[in-house]
């Protein structure tokens, strides 16, 4: 049985510090669900003190589970079944609820990837901050109040005093993840596991997300494990990395090592998923772009709330067959100019026309005319909230056709959802489920076949790859990519991931407060940025740091 | 949902009893053995005996035979009651989160003034106002139930009105009553349920405390809480008296409030699931 006296032994360890001994030691770690299917199969690894860990894979590999196995914090009906997990020399899978409420947060603590979630909306989060440090170090209120500013200084708010009194929705997904790191790290931990901490921010947001838990971990002499399924992010930070697939080791081995020479196909297909353009479009980028005449024209608009402008001057064109990808941070205007675009904010001034008609400043029956038409269709980025969770995906792709063509009959419905599915590459019998049941990766494409059913001409998709793995990446991209090619469709796409746009887009329009401050063919812009903005996004973009030049992330824009 | 549901013992035991109380108000009448008005002048507040099984009250009518015949009445009442309450809470709930700022804020403040209204104040007026009759109290009833349905309704359609597939509705197209129709009735439907269960008990409890107090009966008409008043004014000579129609109102509020608490237990572990 072990007591709250092992856990005074790890005291004593922890000033003794051995490099040699591992801080943390998994072992044939198991762990089922209630209904006896394994999702984690002899999971094992060695972290020495200080060491920094890389977890990788697509979700539902296991890497999650592993983190929450560790800090004993699986969801309710998974349990370990075997294998141990130690601690310094404290089995922590014996450990009671007494022990655990010692360690927990303190010695070992965690950063999850939505960190507005974790905080209280009604309190704010420098006091938030203030109550962990007087729980976890026994501090009166002043000290814990001073040590919590100190803190919020330290993970890179130059006001910590104002950032102090701000609650969790005032801030920006990246303060809050600050600030979450500040709570982690509060305590002092000897072991941080970060689990997609930088996988809902944008890429300069990431890259300096990652730079300050680089930093804190060397400052605080903190033992790191990082997961993601982004191989990029982890090469930054770690110099060993364990590769996951449906809840085996797949590879494992130094950082480096494991980028030069993968010894599997999987590792290899990770690693060259991130120089997306290499993706097979079956077609030679072009140079330069043809004189095609315009599907889908944008002329000096400016929009915007109220009387707030969010986008200006804005002048785009999108060709048949033709994908103009847009990036920019969050903030950028990149989702405002999209919803203008759909008549859902209002033009102040300028025009939008599709195949030469005006379609801003429509309203009325009209408006209703010209979107039950389907020309013009949005695909959004979360496709479970963008599907109405009690009707069938069948359902949910017929609706914009009744909407069109009044009452159908069934048999005329059942043709047409069964070949929107079937251009998306899904089973037709799907249509059945619900959207909960299917995966990530299938809901997507089902919200792409919602759109595809009404025959569109022009699809706006608002990061419709952000939510998925890198495989399921892959494979929505190069559908995308297979739309405008064989069908004609033009897609304005957004994505804060450089690499999808780089793969799918002929052109590329960067967006930066609210202006497009640089626009041209996809691969010269990326591989040559002229502004200053768009050379700062390229450079945050995380790489595979340490690979062999040939295959990686150099590449990514660097085309041909 | 059933299936769920079917899975609670409590939620079972209310199936049953609210299945005996429907027999009871659909066939309650003709079940009864005796003419619930005929007075038998010789045998006056008589207890239980093989002809009259719950005895007999002042004017030597059968308690037992009063009991069945008042179900379809009571039943009936309360059902009336929950009725209005749906079609003037759920229908403004819904609207007032789709209809814009200004039919909200009037919705909204109505509600707010119908919650002031003091319960048996109006109902009072309004028997006076529209007679004496049971149906007429059991309108007023409804009215003053109305504000559970509106802030249930509109909570449930609040929390789906951005729904994104809302918007990718109305994106292909799609009018309000459309929306509502296909993505909103499925989402609020389930509250309003729950709630519907929770106020026919609430309901028939007000029956009974109405027709306790005299508004809306109409002697010598029998209820169940027109019983239980009959029976406590003669407490004295027949004092196990009350128990048999309190005894039926107890057991069907009950009924009523474990189903909707079985209901919304069973509604949350589907989400869940």
């Amino acid at each position: 049985m072990s007591t709250p006296d092992n856990v005074v032994s790890l005291e004593r360890h922890a000033r003794r510090a051995e490099p040699a001994e591992p801080i943390l030691s998994v072992n044939g770690l198991r762990i089922v669900a209630a209904n006896g299917r394994e999702l984690v199969h002899d999971m094992h690894f060695d972290l020495p003190r200080g060491g920094t860990l890389g977890i990788v894979g697509e979700s539902g590999s296991g890497k999650s589970l592993t983190c929450r196995a560790i800090l004993d914090v699986l969801p309710p009906g998974l349990s370990v079944a075997s294998g141990s997990i130690r601690y310094r020399d404290v089995d922590l899978s014996r450990l009671d609820a007494k022990s655990w409420r010692a360690l927990r947060g303190v010695e070992l603590s965690a950063v999850f990837q939505d960190p507005g979630s974790y905080l209280n909306p009604s309190i704010p989060v420098g006091r938030q901050l203030a109550e962990a440090i007087r729980a976890t170090l026994k501090l009166r209120h002043k000290a814990a109040r001073t040590r919590a500013l100190d803190l919020l200084e330290r993970v890179g708010f130059a006001d910590a005093a104002a950032v102090y009194r701000q609650y969790s929705y005032e801030l920006s997904g990246g303060m809050a993840q600050r600030v979450l790191i500040a709570l982690a790290v509060c305590a002092g931990p000897s072991l941080l596991i970060a689990d997609e901490a930088t996988t809902a921010l944008d890429v300069t947001v990431q890259a300096e997300v990652l730079a300050l838990i680089d930093t804190l971990r060397r400052e605080e002499d903190v033992t790191l494990i990082m997961v993601s399924h982004d191989l990029a992010v982890v090469s930054q930070v770690c110099d060993h990395v364990i590769v996951m697939r449906a809840g085996e080791i797949v590879e494992a081995g130094p950082t480096r090592e494991i980028l030069r020479h993968p010894k599997t196909a999987y590792t290899r297909s990770l690693i060259e998923d991130h120089a997306v353009h290499a993706i097979e479009t079956g077609r030679a980028p072009a140079t330069e772009t043809p004189q095609r005449p315009a599907l889908l024209s944008v002329r000096g608009l400016h929009a915007g709330y109220g009387i707030r402008t969010v986008v200006q001057d804005i002048d785009l064109q999108v060709a048949p067959g033709e994908i103009l990808g847009l990036i920019g941070e969050t903030g950028s205007g990149k989702t405002t100019l999209l919803r203008t675009i759909l008549g859902l904010i209002p033009t102040a001034t300028g025009a939008i026309e599709l195949d030469g008609q005006r379609i801003d400043g429509l309203t009325g029956t009209p408006l209703r005319d010209f979107r039950r038409s389907g020309a013009l269709q949005y695909v959004f980025q979360d496709p479970l909230r963008s599907l109405d969770p009690d009707l069938t995906i069948g359902a949910s792709i017929a609706e914009g056709l009744t909407l069109r063509e009044g009452r159908l009959d069934v048999s005329a419905i059942d043709a047409s959802v069964t070949a929107a599915l079937r251009s998306v590459g899904l089973d037709p019998d799907l249509a059945t489920r619900l959207p909960r049941l299917l995966s990530g990766g299938q809901r997507q494409r089902a919200v792409i076949a919602r759109a595809l059913a009404l025959d569109p001409k022009v699809l706006l998709l608002d990061e419709p790859v952000s939510a998925l793995d890198a495989v399921n990446r892959l494979h929505v991209l190069k559908l995308l990519r297979h739309l405008a090619d064989e069908r004609g469709i033009a897609q304005i796409f957004i994505s804060h991931d450089l690499g999808s746009v780089a793969g799918i887009a002929d052109r590329v329009a960067v967006l930066y407060r609210g202006q497009v401050v640089e626009t041209g063919p996809a691969a010269a812009l990326l591989a040559n940025p002229t502004h200053p903005y768009t050379r700062k996004l390229l450079e945050a973009a995380p790489r595979l740091s340490g690979a062999a030049p040939a295959t990686t992330a150099r590449t990514l824009f660097t085309a041909h | 949902m059933t299936r769920t549901l079917l899975r609670y013992p409590s939620a079972r035991a209310a199936i049953v009893i609210l299945a005996v109380v429907a027999l009871l108000a659909a066939f309650g009448p003709w079940l009864a053995p005796h003419d619930p008005l005929a007075q038998d002048a010789s045998a006056l507040l008589q207890g239980p005996s093989a002809a009259y099984w719950l005895g007999t009250d002042a004017l030597g009518r059968d308690v037992f035979s009063r009991l069945l015949a008042g179900s379809t009445v009571s039943v009936l009442a309360s059902l009336l009651s929950v009725s209005i309450g749906i079609v003037l809470g759920v229908v403004p709930g819904l609207l007032s989160v789709f209809l814009g700022k200004r039919f909200e804020w009037v919705g909204l403040r109505l509600i707010d003034a119908l919650m002031m209204l003091p319960f048996l104040v109006f109902a009072i007026a309004m028997t006076a106002m529209l007679g004496n009759g049971l149906a007429q109290a059991m309108f007023a009833v409804g009215i003053l139930i109305t504000p559970a349905f509106f802030r249930v309704s509109r909570a449930a359609a609040l929390s789906v009105a951005n729904a994104e597939y809302i918007e990718a509705a109305r994106l292909m197209g799609a009018s309000t009553a459309a929306i509502i129709r296909r993505h909103v009735v499925s989402k609020v439907l389930p509250a309003v349920a729950v709630s519907a269960a929770s106020m026919t008990g609430a309901c028939l409890s007000i029956v009974a405390s109405l027709t306790f107090l005299g508004i809306g009966v109409v002697p010598p008409d029998p209820t169940w809480g027109g019983l239980l008043a009959t029976d406590l004014s003669t407490l004295y000579d027949r004092p196990f008296g009350p128990i048999a129609p309190a005894l039926l109102i107890v057991a069907t509020v009950w009924a009523l409030n474990a189903l909707a608490d079985a209901m919304r237990d069973a509604g949350t572990q589907e989400q869940r699931a």
